[in-house]
């Protein structure tokens, strides 16, 4: 373990009287926006909602010495009180604005389902896209099991109390979809506090393969929450390639939580990418239960200001010869404040496991802050384990040299940024559309 | 072009420079050589203007003005170009990035226009034949898994780009084998011209015979020794660094 913390107060952590507090106020929310809701609540909906908030009340948000949450203070979305967002919401200017990074993309607003502004993917053979509510009206799926005893954290169980949408994309077995689906949740409201709870299922056939691009986009000053969902399902052989793009507002909070569940030889490719926001949280669980499927996760944060992002693993390693693969980085400035914790357990049995993770962080001012956790628990006697954790500023020398050909200080400083960040694209690189605006937004100058 | 006078310096409180006289003209090439820490590398440091070194006295005039009062960019845009003796590894950097940034950086300080893509490629290439580069490095990170002599060339290749007026070449010879030191030092005499300086720092005299310098100075314990023409350097070599030593203790002695 690698802990590097320069100065800041000691985390103080919410009290059980906020938590009790705001459980309640949500409690209440819940039974209000139940009944005004009823359109859309079926009876599988309504059953699934009602567990939720059982677990929501049972778990409260997390508190003061939970070790999962040691270095990210919930306080301030406890303090605030956010509403669903009302069914008919109009269009922000700023979304018109935001291209798209995928031909087929499918567009929510505050959590809700926009069919006016996306272009869902259309009669290509082998990929349904459906609603979640409508998905749910047709099946009783296991997933179902999310909304009960699987959720491990309250905002996990608000999402499902309060869930806002969201789609199901199956692929059936096989197919290889070309190009990328993206899906953009832009939220934010400039009078109400809102909170965006949708849920994604993302479920892949044998040996099918795809990309998706997950986006989420703050409306700049808005004062919001998005608590998003995914669960993710690849079966024996399948291929996803997950790109996540998070771009909160600076005063907007995201809390995100992703559950992937790996067949054998499946393959599930996380990239990533926070720039900004007030605070934000992304819990990922993948869990392997075939042999030699593979993850490979790759982050990178940019923060500045007093921003707050903290990234969580937890793999499980249940069956033999599975890979999984860490990368991250953190690049901080002013006041900001990174978080990495990576936990690998290697179960009793997972033999000939290979599982690595390091973690990188860049800090920029004296006052910025990164926290990396890399956590390995292992069980079985025959794996291959590495983990590495470095913490440092802008190498001096590497400056000098470019600033002795000419460069101005601060462009100097820029590029070696630039450098830093970019090792992050990895296989994005190859993406065209999408690696052209991640450069752009990893090319950002400074203040 | 550069005057030095009576220069002390190192590295933080650690003194290694104990009074350096220097003068080059425009159009010369000047040769510094010297024993392991008598204080060579300190004097290419201290001119690029690295900040783990010190000035402690003296003064340095580039084209009439402090160079001292001079950031590192002011100095290699006014013309000053350090090659070093271990070239940085730069990850993620293009070698090309790097050059057009460095190259179009000079000349917006210097009022003209940046190159447009296909003028800053064909400048490239030109440069490159000088030193018999491979294409393929210029779109690898700078110097990343490049040999030793890659390196050294890459250095050169950049002088050949940024065009400076005075070269400094930290012991550009050292680590390359035998034809890599011909290419590298064919580089640089075509690089010469009545308006470039260079000073060469060496620790032997194998580099000069390629690259023929006007004055040859010998540096021991941060002081300039002797300084000559080309044929103090064979007589360097001759008789090495400890005869120059005996004889410099001895003058000293009876100083």
């Amino acid at each position: 373990m690698a802990t590097a913390r320069l100065k800041r107060n000691f985390n103080t952590g919410s009290t059980m009287h906020e938590i009790a507090d705001t459980v309640n106020d949500y409690t209440r929310l819940f039974e209000e926006t139940m009944h005004s809701s009823g359109a859309h609540a079926t009876e599988t909906l309504r059953h699934h909602r009602y567990s939720a908030l059982k677990r929501f009340r049972a778990l409260g948000f997390p508190e003061r010495g939970d070790e999962a949450w040691k270095y990210t203070n919930v306080q301030s979305i406890l303090q605030q009180r956010f509403n669903p967002a009302p069914a008919t919401v109009p269009v922000p200017p700023e979304l018109t604005a935001i291209e798209a990074l995928a031909e087929h993309r499918l567009v929510f607003v505050n959590g809700i389902y926009s069919p006016a502004l996306s272009t869902p993917p259309q009669q290509i053979p082998g990929l349904k896209v459906t609603s979640l509510f409508n998905y749910l009206q047709q099946n009783t799926p296991d997933i179902a099991s999310a909304h009960g005893n699987d959720i491990s954290n309250g905002f996990q169980a608000l999402n499902g109390a309060f869930v806002s949408g969201g789609c199901v994309i199956e692929l059936e077995a096989g197919i290889r979809l070309d190009g990328s689906l993206e899906l953009l949740f832009f939220t934010g409201d400039n009078t109400l506090a809102l909170m965006s709870n949708p849920r994604n299922l993302i479920l892949l056939g044998e040996a099918s393969q795809c990309t998706l691009i997950e986006r989420y986009i703050g409306l700049p000053q808005a004062r919001y929450l998005d608590n998003p969902v995914n669960q993710i399902q690849l079966a024996q052989g399948a291929q996803l390639t997950h790109v996540r793009i998070k771009q909160p507002s600076n005063r907007g909070f995201y809390i995100g939580h992703s559950t992937a569940k790996l067949a054998a030889h499946s393959r599930y490719a996380q990239y990533g990418y926070t720039f900004g926001g007030l605070l934000s949280r992304d819990d990922s669980h993948i869990e392997f239960s075939g042999p030699g499927a593979s993850a490979e996760m790759r982050g990178l944060a940019l923060l500045s200001e007093r921003q707050h992002a903290d990234t969580h693993i937890r793999i499980d390693h249940h069956a033999t010869d599975c890979t999984s693969r860490q990368s991250f980085r953190n690049i901080v400035d002013q006041h900001s404040r990174a978080v990495f914790t990576g936990r690998v357990v290697i179960h009793h049995g997972a033999q000939r496991s290979d599982a690595s993770q390091a973690c990188h962080a860049l800090l920029l001012s004296r006052q910025a802050e990164a926290d990396s956790r890399p956590q390995l628990e292992i069980y079985a006697d025959n794996v291959k384990c590495a983990h590495g954790a470095t913490t440092g500023y802008l190498d001096q020398d590497a400056l000098f040299y470019l600033c002795s050909r000419g460069i101005p200080h601060a462009q100097a400083e820029q590029l070696l940024i630039e450098a830093f960040a970019k090792e992050q694209l990895g296989a994005v690189a190859e993406i065209p559309m999408l690696s052209v605006y991640l450069e752009r937004l990893m090319t950002r100058n400074r203040h | 072009m550069l005057s030095i006078e009576n220069l002390h310096g190192g590295i933080e409180d650690k003194g290694i420079l104990h009074g350096i006289d220097l003068a080059i003209e425009a159009g010369t090439v000047h040769a510094i050589m010297g024993p392991n820490g008598s204080g060579k590398s300190t004097l290419a440091h201290i001119l690029a203007g690295h900040p783990g070194y010190t000035v402690t006295a003296g003064r340095i005039r580039y084209d009439g003005s402090d160079l001292l009062a001079l950031s590192v960019e002011e100095r290699a845009r006014a013309g000053l170009f350090l090659a070093f003796q271990y070239p940085l590894e730069i990850p993620g950097v293009s070698n090309i990035n790097l050059l057009k940034t460095a190259l179009n950086a000079r000349r917006r300080a210097q009022g003209e226009e940046e190159l447009d893509a296909l003028e800053f490629i064909e400048l490239v290439e030109s440069r490159m034949a000088l030193v018999n580069m491979e294409q393929e490095l210029l779109y690898r990170s700078v110097n990343e898994g490049f040999s030793g002599g890659e390196k050294k060339r890459n250095e050169v290749l950049q002088m050949a780009v940024l065009e400076p007026r005075l070269a400094i070449l930290d012991e550009t010879d050292s680590g390359l084998d035998i034809d890599a030191l011909k290419t590298v030092a064919e580089g640089v005499n075509q690089l010469r011209s009545p308006e470039r300086a260079f000073l060469l720092i060496t620790h032997y005299q194998r580099l000069l015979e390629y690259i023929r310098p006007d004055h040859v100075h010998i540096l021991h314990g941060g002081r300039i020794v002797r300084s000559g023409d080309y044929t103090l350097a064979i007589e360097l070599e001759k008789h090495g660094y400890s005869a120059i030593e005996a004889e410099f203790q001895h003058g000293q002695h009876h100083a």
